[in-house]
């Protein structure tokens, strides 16, 4: 029937199938022809509301579905004629894969839940693909095989890296042009203590492990020393291949850096051996991308610690901005963005304070700087307000001391200021005398919040609970997290006061698949990534860190180290772990376009602006939320309703 | 009377599309067609395009499409270019007319005929080949007819006698919860109809419509 169809100029039809397909993910790896082709082999396929459309051990699926509108749940039965949903598909989401896949018996009931339209595509055209077209072929063999927000994360990642402008160096150079140094090699038979010596008396992050043909068979970095020598007691003795990753990913020299870049984002890896026609010759690590593009965070933390005036750590402060963009292009996590953020803001801080205290003198008493909310957990993206607390030790009767650090705050909130942090609206600042307190009028600041549980006061102890020290005397700091331990131990009635406060924001998803969104005003279709995302994630794990006693700030490293709940999913804290990097790294990148346009920063994104991948890691961070709020709620409100009831 | 030599003439046409009454909706293969027109006067209106695409059953086959844009030989009157945006200058030199009825012919044979307002279409392409009736007499069905016989079989409400004066290609299709932004283009339209066909389908299979006499008592032309 092709002769039918005019392909000389592409049919009204066609094109917008291949308009569709371009959006999503595999498709839009394929060129336009090979979409074209593709399209000439689909059908449309309607399956009304309640309508199963592949069955359970019933015949093999012989097309690969994609819904084109509405939405099909994927659910096992039980013997017990019991369907539990697993999964559910919307626009541009696919399913029938692995029955298409692996030609064989679909595993799952697939059932419309609205009146849907899919496209469908033959097997053959499948294979033929797989067959022909590698990139096509890996996503699919990676969405089959892996957790999809792993798989989609990646993939985020990828897009990020060729976001943005281009760095041209990145593909005009070689690989062989850029190593610095000869790679580190060593035997199979070479020890783990030989080979963490090499590591030692040199600068090099990793040593290769080569074969009889001088191949590299595997690589060690400190992350398998830590995670495998360390955490199993491996005796020192053992050969390096007990520990060494594999493979070692390899660019030749005379391939593009951009090569290299792209191995290293996609697999989530820190070096990349270059090799001479196979031979080891260099090895890249993602540091060595950085520093080619003159950005590394080394160099900018670097060079403000050499400002000797607020007005020069100003204008050294403004290279900062250029840091985020170049991290998330490189594909950096979130959290890690963040973390090179946060310690960019404390050591300008530390050297504001440096600055105050050779202007005022030496400080009378000792006293400790400390920065509070999101700050205080290493969670800021891009420059936010200042929020800081100063702590001094007990001076009683001398007027001195409060006029001392008085000024010091006013000097510090200038300085930052000038540095492009403005001032926080909550006043949340140590120039604010409430937060400027010597350490006994703290210690009961966190006695009340604790004791009293009082409702309008819980704003104020969720900020500061998230208070972590900068500059000064830490020592006073630990004493007042000894007391807020201390008062925490017995305080179900504050805990369950704060579990009320952390699930007030319910995660906007409407029944299924839609995004509650803004009705009306400026943010018409939106939603608030913050109110609604990070906020709640934030929320829900500050009260089970305060709960399970455990000191981090951080929202990732307080999920870490959170004890597993008997009663909860095992993977929940895993998930949320994804959903809060997913929806810090949609913020940042919402952030850095806004910057890019001139607009002022919100946390407001609108789903329909966002591409198909990133919708549906969206919803699944969302359902995130909505589990761990569960969890809190169960946990923690029947303390609440046995106050209530007294 | 009328009627009974009608369908008995219907009988012998299917006969020889060889389609027998009892086959099944899902087992049929369609084609849904449609086309633009220098007017709808159909004493003096001339063929301008013929968009189609085949079905399988409820399937719609993306890659067996038909487009064919034809140079009418006379001014294409003003009023309708700015409907289906083909100028006289867009339609010089298209292939010969016969050549393309003729693909046409090849395409539609042994399927259902399908289209919204279908009897315009038809006769238009039949002036077209001569003025000959037999042409293209396939067993072949209007949207427009079987959305109205969908209508009258649901619940009665006060607004049926309007819906059932509301039969524009793009009302019905809305009315199916369809997408509409292209119209007037002739693959276009064909491949809107196919869609509310591909739906109305799934309707009046559950209402009892199973077979091909039973569609085309409700929708036939």
């Amino acid at each position: 029937m092709a002769g039918f169809s005019h392909t000389s100029s592409q049919s009204v039809v066609t094109g917008m199938v291949i308009a569709f397909l371009q959006n999503i993910p595999p498709f839009q790896f394929l060129a336009p022809t090979e979409l074209a082709r593709l399209a000439s082999h689909m059908t449309l396929e309607f399956f009304p509301k309640d309508a199963v459309i592949l069955s359970a051990g019933g015949p093999k699926s012989e097309v690969l579905y994609v819904v084109h509108k509405g939405g099909v749940k994927l659910a096992l039965s039980s013997q017990v004629g019991k369907r539990m949903t697993l999964d559910m598909r919307s626009e541009g989401e696919m399913f029938g894969l692995l029955s298409v896949m692996g030609r064989e018996p679909a595993r799952l009931d697939v059932t419309a839940i609205e009146d849907t339209l899919c496209y469908s595509i033959p097997a053959e055209e499948v294979q033929r693909l797989m067959s022909t077209q590698p990139e096509f072929a890996s996503y699919l063999i990676r969405i089959s095989l892996s957790r999809y927000m792993d798989r989609s994360l990646q993939a985020l990642r990828t897009q990020a890296g060729l976001m943005g402008d281009s760095e041209r160096l990145l593909y005009s150079l070689a690989a062989g042009d850029v190593v610095s140094s000869p790679p580190l090699l060593c035997q199979r038979e070479t020890t783990i203590r030989e080979a963490a010596q090499m590591l030692a008396s040199t600068n090099a992050t990793c040593v290769f492990v080569v074969g009889g043909d001088g191949a590299a068979e595997g690589i060690l970095t400190d992350r398998d020393f830590a995670a495998k020598v360390v955490s199993e007691a491996l005796s020192l003795e053992l050969p390096v291949t007990r520990i060494m990753s594999r493979p070692v990913i390899t660019v030749e020299g005379n391939e593009r850096v951009f090569h290299a870049l792209l191995a290293m984002v996609s697999r989530n890896i820190h070096h990349v051996l270059v090799t001479h026609q196979g031979v080891p010759a260099g090895v890249l690590t993602a540091h060595d991308l950085m520093v080619l593009q003159g950005k590394s965070p080394l160099n900018v933390v670097r060079h403000l610690e050499e400002q000797g005036s607020v007005t020069d750590l100003a204008a050294a402060q403004s290279r900062v901005a250029g840091l985020l963009p170049l991290l998330l292009r490189e594909g950096a996590k979130a959290s890690h963005i963040t973390r090179v953020v946060a310690e960019v803001n404390d050591r300008l801080t530390v050297k504001v304070l440096r600055l105050a205290e050779k202007k005022l003198g030496p400080p009378p008493v000792p006293y400790c700087w400390v920065v509070l909310g999101s700050e205080g957990r290493r969670e800021q993206t891009f420059k936010t307000d200042q929020d800081n607390a100063l702590i001094y030790a007990d001076a009683e009767g001398r007027d001195d001391v409060a006029e001392y650090f008085t000024q010091l705050a006013a000097f510090t909130q200038d300085a930052l200021a000038a540095c492009g942090y403005p001032a926080c609206p909550g006043n949340y600042m140590a120039s604010n005398p409430r937060w400027r307190q010597p350490l006994r009028v703290w210690l009961n600041y966190f006695r009340s919040w604790i004791s009293e549980a009082e409702r309008h006061q819980t704003e104020d102890a969720l900020i500061l609970f998230d208070m972590r020290p900068v500059g000064g005397d830490f020592s006073l700091f630990e004493s007042l997290m000894v007391e807020k331990r201390r008062c925490l131990a017995d305080a179900a009635q504050f805990k369950s006061m704060l579990s009320f406060v952390s699930t007030q924001n319910k995660p906007p998803l409407g029944f299924f698949r839609n995004f509650v969104v803004e009705r009306s005003g400026e943010h018409k279709n939106q939603l608030d990534l913050k109110l609604f995302g990070t906020g709640p994630i934030v929320d829900a794990i500050r009260l089970l860190a305060l709960d399970a006693d455990v000191e981090h700030t951080n929202t990732c490293d307080r999920l870490a180290a959170l004890p597993a709940r008997r009663d909860q999913d095992p993977v929940l804290f895993q998930d949320l772990q994804e959903a809060f990097e997913f929806l810090t790294l949609l913020r940042i990148e919402c952030q850095l376009r806004q910057v890019r346009e001139g607009r002022p920063l919100s946390n407001y994104v609108a789903p329909e602006a966002l591409t198909h991948l990133q919708r549906s890691l969206l919803k699944e961070a969302f359902r995130a939320v909505a589990r761990v709020q569960s969890v809190i709620d169960e946990n923690f409100r029947t303390a609440l309703w046995a106050q209530l009831g007294r | 009377m009328l009627r009974w030599l009608k369908s008995e003439l219907r009988r012998q046409q299917l006969g020889r599309a060889a389609l027998p009454n009892h086959t099944a909706l899902d087992s049929l293969r369609y084609v849904v067609l449609d086309t633009e027109l220098t007017s709808l006067d159909s004493r003096s209106n001339r063929l301008l395009s013929i968009g189609a695409i085949a079905m399988d059953g409820p399937k719609i086959r993306l890659g067996e499409q038909f487009y064919r844009i034809v140079d009418p030989r006379v001014p294409v009157p003003p009023e309708s270019v700015v409907i289906h945006q083909l100028r006289s200058e867009d339609l010089k030199g298209s292939e010969p007319l016969a050549r393309t009825l003729q693909d046409l012919r090849r395409f539609v044979e042994g399927t259902v005929l399908v289209g919204h307002f279908l009897n315009i279409d038809l006769k238009v392409l039949r002036k077209e080949l001569g003025g000959n009736r037999h042409e293209l007499d396939n067993p072949a069905v209007d949207t427009a007819r079987v959305h109205q016989w969908i209508l009258r079989c649901g619940q009665y409400s006060e607004d049926l006698p309007v819906q059932l004066e509301m039969l524009e290609l793009t009302t019905v299709a809305k009315f199916y919860g369809l997408d509409v932004d292209n119209a007037h283009h002739a693959l276009y339209d064909a491949f809107l109809t196919a869609q509310v066909w591909q739906k109305m389908m799934y309707t009046i299979q559950a209402k009892g419509i199973r077979k091909l006499s039973d569609l085309l008592r409700i929708g036939g032309v």
